[in-house]
């Protein structure tokens, strides 16, 4: 293989790298994982600028000391390469060092790693002097074969990591990411194999560049679709998640929840847009532990309104619902001590009552919606002496 | 160069792109230069698949393959035109805003892709851009150079008109994407200059598989920042701008930071129902962009009915004169939806050192709270007249 054809090979990942790198870059307050996903792009990129130099200069058969620096350079970017790819993983599953058990996991990761660096730097120099499998002598044939060996096992525990976090995850969501994050842990592992087993195929760092493509777009994918207050789904998820309800007509039965905060105007106004976030906060968070992990759809519609759109059949089981959500913001309410109290409209509508039409769904349960606050503010006037809200 | 080697460099690419186009599905949005662009990608995938094809049937023996190279060498001419002339449309419709794709102009445009084709039809009688020799050799024809030449052309034209586009654009995001079009070029152009001085490699087609994947990421970017009923910046780019702006401005030029909403917002959304309160919004929105656009202004949605404008080197003045102008556009505004009433709007602004002021956050309270005064006023006014609110 000349280095002409692995350079043919590497330079695209290597670019396509360097894109995600720069559009990645200007994030002001990101996250912790973001930057570990920085680090594995700039050793991705290095690493296959190493085997470009490395494949050059063995091919003009360059030996001694630049032979050994190439080397352990590109062993180096390896262990760190997989070991930040397991970081990744675990700061991702455990949502950013939530979990205890992550940071156990990701110190273990570092040891390891700092020891094969370790080890790596104490190879001897004369089994450095040559570059590439195929032309290795045994010593150096064990060398590469070890270190290959460590960023498999590396793959494999992100993906066990991935795994445990598929298993365990109430949330939807997070269940495919893990899925996604399996997958793309198991992607290098194939590209590495592939390549020991024959040199000509140069595929473990494109693989690797693949699936940081992956994961990427993925990652921005989530930010697309999430409304960034409060972390439910946007509007622009709902028309789409609409459109599809509307265009498998028939079959299945759904319920629409229109949820409406009571006098969210005058928490605002009164006490500040910053509390008035906190209760926005607040009510996403209500309705998310209560559907999210039934795989409801759960968004943001407007300024303080909700939608919730469950497989429900019958008024009947909506309008329990509704006393359900009811019960939720008085324990709320009860627990939590807020300058404000919590008050929701909840509007109901039937998929079928409604005509199967999508629009005819949505304002059937606005106009519910509205009613609902009418009572509710009938209901406060009564007793009006007793319950001072603001 | 080994055969088994240009399948894998052209892989890659391929597997990205694929990658990209599924991700492209999930995004129900339609719009036509969403669609291009995936037209685009599917483009590239098939002209790569047919180089390496024609590559590893280059010199194979017997008359299926001759048969097969012809077609696979035109089809790769005939897709490469397209796409060329396809990206020079969507930059086009992206420059026009929206506006460029349709009707008997784009004839005019088509013509020295047409001629292309007919000289690649002609092929068969005599040829002209290339011609496969009796042991199945591909060889470029005497006018190779003219597919060449369209080819680049319409690349060439795509990225001076984002050229232009950048120039004119007032906005620093507008500028970014067109600056993003302009590179567009230069990717193909870059691995065409580097397949021209190393022998052997094979860059063109993968380049531009990159420079796709550089496209869609940045449309993926921008949705994330951007509010998807009114277009303007969402609240998730509005805290990264506050926290950039509070890093780097140290009080160089005056700042503006205003807060407006839409009086009785919530009764137009109650009683008209939400769709109308959507339109509102939409058109808002608009008259917003259509005052601040040519100042060097921030706009972003707030929530509901708020907006937020952050205006650098406003004085005092200058805010008032672009308040006005805004609450003029906003009464005269016609909207079917809205039977009559007439659009007022609240707004609230703090300046930066104002009240010995210096932080970012503290101006956002500041002209909240002028806001909420403004809107009493309103209110008051409004209530002897008009009951029905």
């Amino acid at each position: 293989m000349s280095w002409v054809e692995n350079m043919n090979i590497n330079l695209f990942p290597m670019v396509l790298v360097l894109v995600v790198l720069i559009s990645n870059r200007v994030k002001v307050g990101k996250p912790g994982s973001s930057r570990v996903f920085d680090l594995i792009i700039i050793f991705d990129f290095l690493l296959m600028l190493i085997d470009i130099i490395g494949v050059e200069s063995a091919q003009r058969l360059v030996q001694g000391n630049g032979m050994w620096v190439v080397n352990v350079v590109r062993m180096l970017l390896t262990v760190l390469l997989t070991t930040t790819w397991f970081i990744y993983v675990c700061l991702k599953i455990s949502l950013e060092c939530a979990d205890r058990r992550a940071l156990a996991a990701i110190s273990a990761a570092m040891v390891i790693a700092v020891i094969a660096c370790f080890i790596v730097l104490l190879i001897p120099h004369e089994y450095l002097m040559q570059y590439g499998l195929e032309r290795a002598g045994k010593k150096l044939r064990v060398c590469y074969l070890g270190i290959s060996y460590l960023g498999i096992s590396m793959f494999a525990a992100s993906a066990v990591v991935a795994l445990y976090g598929a298993l365990h995850e109430a949330n939807k969501e997070m269940r495919t990411m893990s899925i996604y994050l399996i997958v793309f842990s198991l992607l290098p592992i194939l590209g590495v194999t592939m390549q020991n087993i024959n040199q000509t195929f140069r595929t473990s760092s494109p693989c690797l560049s693949l699936a940081v493509l992956y994961v990427y777009i993925t990652m921005q994918n989530k930010r697309v679709i999430t409304d960034s207050l409060t972390g439910v789904n946007n509007r622009r998820e709902l028309d789409a998640y609409l459109e599809r309800r509307g265009r498998q007509q028939g079959q299945n039965e759904w319920g629409m929840l229109m949820i409406d905060v009571d006098d969210f105007k005058q928490i605002n106004d009164s006490i500040g847009h910053k509390l008035g976030d906190d209760a926005l906060w607040n009510v996403a968070d209500i309705l998310r532990t209560k559907f999210a992990s039934e795989g409801c759809f759960v968004a943001r519609y407007g300024g303080d309104e909700f939608v919730v759109c469950g497989e429900w059949n019958s008024m009947g089981e909506m309008e329990h619902i509704r006393a359900g959500i009811e019960k939720c913001v008085e324990r709320f309410n009860n627990e939590k001590v807020r300058p404000y109290k919590l008050s929701l409209s909840v509007g109901i509508a039937l998929w079928s009552e409604c005509g199967c039409d999508v629009t005819a769904v949505l304002e059937a349960a606005d106009k519910d919606m509205y009613e609902q606050k009418q009572m509710h503010k009938e209901r406060r006037k009564s007793n009006c002496e007793h319950c001072n809200v603001y | 160069m080994n055969i088994a080697m240009y399948i894998e460099a052209n892989v890659f690419p391929i597997a990205a792109l694929l990658v990209i186009m599924n991700n492209l599905k999930r995004d129900m949005s339609f719009s036509w230069r969403r669609h291009c662009l995936e037209v685009i990608m599917k483009l590239t995938i098939c002209i790569m698949i047919f180089n390496v094809a024609g590559w590893c049937l280059n010199g194979v023996e017997g008359q299926i393959a001759n048969t097969v190279l012809w077609i696979v060498n035109t089809a790769y001419y005939v897709f490469m035109l397209y796409m060329s002339f396809l990206w020079f449309l969507y930059v086009y419709d992206k420059v026009k805003n929206g506006n460029g794709q349709m009707g008997a102009s784009l004839i005019p445009k088509a013509v020295p892709m047409i001629v292309c084709l007919v000289m690649l039809a002609a092929g068969i009688v005599k040829p002209l851009i290339f011609y496969i020799d009796g042991e199945n050799f591909y060889h470029r024809g005497p006018l190779h150079f003219v597919s060449t030449i369209v080819a680049s052309g319409y690349i060439f034209a795509a990225c001076v008109m984002a050229l232009v586009g950048m120039v004119r654009a007032v906005e620093h995001e507008m500028r970014v994407q067109y600056g993003l079009l302009v590179l567009f070029g230069v990717f193909p152009l870059i691995g065409g200059v580097i397949q021209s001085l190393v022998y052997g490699l094979d860059l063109l087609w993968p380049f531009t598989a990159a420079a796709l994947a550089m496209v869609y990421i940045n449309i993926q970017q921008q949705n994330v920042s951007r509010d998807g009923m009114t277009g303007l910046n969402n609240r998730r780019r509005l805290d990264q701008y506050v926290d950039a702006l509070s890093r780097e401005h140290l009080g160089r030029e005056s700042l503006c930071y205003s807060i407006m909403d839409i009086d009785y917002f919530k009764e137009i959304n109650d009683s008209l129902g939400h769709q109308t309160g959507d339109k509102v919004l939409c058109i808002v929105a608009e008259a917003l962009k259509k005052v601040y656009g040519s100042t060097r202004s921030f706009i972003a949605r707030y929530g509901g009915d708020e907006f937020v404008i952050i205006s650098r080197g406003f004085d005092h003045e200058q805010s008032e004169y672009y308040r006005r102008k805004l609450e003029k556009m906003i009464a005269g505004l016609e909207c079917d939806e809205l039977a009559g009433r007439v659009l007022t709007i609240s707004m609230g602004s703090a300046f930066y050192g104002e009240c010995e002021i210096n932080q970012v956050r503290d101006m956002m309270e500041l002209a909240d709270e002028r806001m909420y005064q403004v809107k009493q006023e309103h209110h008051k006014k409004a209530e002897p007249g008009c009951d029905t609110l």
